[in-house]
């Protein structure tokens, strides 16, 4: 928890230098967020029945997923810590701290979630629910269980970023995987258009990837759009969670052999 | 005047000489870097795909006209990735105090530094774009005349300027801000709502930030509804020829941020 704290501490410390990020950044997101809601109003004018559930729940949904954009990213940025520290021969300083390394990492990304929900979240919500018709979740119930559904796509994007960071130990260069998955991550998880609009057979595939587990279950969950029970819902990210976790764990071991500090 | 210019034009030609070929040295991570980039850019498009298999049309335009809209603005794009791409990592060097190397040289330090390096990667929206604007065209079953192609081809260079010099005057705020990145992440989001969707589809608020303050709605929207004969979303036809104008604003603006970025750089000191 000391740890934790810790870097929450220097997240903001180093948010405050760079503050004029603020200033920048989050208007961008609120631009970002009307043009998904009016994204969605629009083609709802155009065909209104294409959608099975009325026009504020949808909105909801597209402006959740930019939302929660900053919410993912402060995990996804993990890879590029990671492939920099490579890159800078840097990585033995990390490795030499009396601390677990995925546990220094996922602290490390928790502590930019804390600036992130700060920065970014809270003005982001004031947003969209002055000026966006943003719905509260369905039910309490949902409310709960999208906060319980969030915290696991986290785990689960954190762990799929620390792969891809792992990559970079063994590759030295992931700038181009890295599109490809930030791309992937966009398409597949439903952050930007929701599964249940997919034609049947891409659909079926993005169902049995991860990356629904990040946006999509939440979201869904969300606006009370998930078919089949919470439970099973939440059960299903939290065994990607896992698995996906004992994946990364054995890499990192795997990977830990074979890692050649570059002289400083 | 035209001397200096040529003589810069030969050190430019030089440096990237140089670039290419200590990228070379590296051809399997081109091979990589290129198929990542494909993949990137047909998952971005089915996106779209699906989005039109469900509406049919958005917001009046067709499958191929997005495509096409995509294609365009790729084409525009990639000519960027391949030679200005690195703009947005003038951070890194101006944090890690590498920008001073730049400044001893008896060299125009624009010059160095976009003759650094050259981007494999962009090779592969190259491919891509020229095969989704193809495939667009075809299918549209268009006929342009030769006017007609000349301005697409200087619309397509107007939107290369245009991403640069946005690029430029983002990477150029670095001497104040320090860090630039997360502007640049959000620009290139920006950029993908207009590359992946015609404007009509945002809201008129929208449109007018994307034609009036970050212009990249220049790239690709306005001059493809004027060759594809469509009415734009703000309704002003004169909207479809400013593309170059635009590209020249920027261009102009990009110098004047640069110069004084650079009058007023104190070096990290790392």
């Amino acid at each position: 928890m000391k740890v934790l704290y810790a870097f929450i501490r220097t997240a903001f410390h180093n948010a405050w230098i760079f503050r004029l990020d603020f200033w920048l950044i989050t208007p961008g997101l609120f631009i970002m967020m009307y043009a998904n809601y009016s994204l969605w109003a629009i083609l709802y004018r155009q065909s209104p029945h294409a959608f099975g559930m009325d026009l504020e729940r949808m909105t909801t949904y597209g402006v959740l997923g930019i939302l929660l954009l900053p919410v993912m990213r402060s995990a996804m940025r993990i890879q590029y810590y990671i492939a920099e520290q490579v890159r800078l021969g840097t990585l033995e300083l990390d490795l030499m701290k009396p601390l677990d390394f995925m546990f220094h990492m996922l602290s490390r990304s928790v502590g930019d979630l804390g600036v992130e929900l700060l920065t970014r979240c809270v003005p982001g919500l004031v947003f969209t629910y002055l000026f966006l018709d943003f719905r509260p979740p369905i039910s309490a119930q949902a409310g709960f269980a999208f906060l319980v559904s969030l915290a696991l796509g986290y785990l689960v994007i954190f762990v799929l970023s620390f792969l891809m960071g792992m990559l970079s130990i063994v590759t030295l260069d992931i700038r181009s995987y890295s599109w490809a998955y930030h791309s992937l991550v966009r398409f597949a998880s439903g952050q930007v258009v929701p599964l249940w609009m997919f034609p049947p057979a891409l659909a079926a595939i993005a169902v049995a990837l991860p990356f629904q587990a990040v946006y999509f279950v939440p979201m869904s969950i969300y606006v009370g759009a998930y078919e089949g029970s919470l439970q099973s819902a939440l059960l299903s990210q939290a065994a990607w969670a896992v698995g996906l976790f004992l994946v990364a764990r054995l890499c990192w071991e795997c990977v830990q052999r074979r890692i050649t500090i570059q002289g400083g | 005047m035209i001397e200096s210019l040529r003589e810069s034009l030969h050190l430019y030609f030089k440096f990237i000489g140089i670039a290419i070929r200590s990228r070379l040295e590296y051809r399997s991570d081109f091979l990589v870097g290129t198929v990542g980039i494909i993949i990137l850019n047909a998952v971005n498009l089915s996106l779209t795909w699906v989005m039109v298999s469900r509406f049919h049309v958005l917001a009046g335009w067709q499958f191929w006209e997005i495509v096409m809209l995509y294609g365009m603005w790729l084409l525009s794009h990639s000519i960027y990735a391949v030679f200005f791409w690195h703009l947005s990592t003038l951070e890194d060097d101006i944090l890690h105090g590498r920008f001073d190397q730049y400044l001893v040289r008896p060299c125009s330090v624009l010059l160095q530094f976009l003759g650094r390096e050259v981007n494999y990667m962009g090779v592969g929206d190259v491919f891509f774009a020229t095969a989704a604007f193809s495939l667009a065209y075809r299918n549209l079953g268009l006929d342009w005349a030769a006017g007609q192609w000349i301005f697409f081809v200087v619309a397509v260079l107007s939107g290369t300027v245009i991403e640069t010099c946005i690029a430029w005057i983002i990477g150029s705020l670095s001497f104040w801000i320090g860090r630039s990145r997360s502007v640049f992440w959000l620009s290139m989001r920006l950029k993908m709502l207009n590359q992946n969707y015609p404007i009509d589809v945002f809201g008129q608020g929208f449109r007018i930030f994307v034609t009036g303050f970050l212009p990249i709605a220049f790239m690709n929207y306005y001059p493809l509804t004027q060759l594809l004969g469509k009415p734009n979303a703000l309704g002003i036809a004169a909207l479809g020829f400013l593309s170059p104008v635009v590209a020249g604003i920027l261009l102009a603006l990009g110098s004047l941020v640069w110069r004084k970025g650079l009058a007023g750089y104190t070096s990290s000191g790392s």
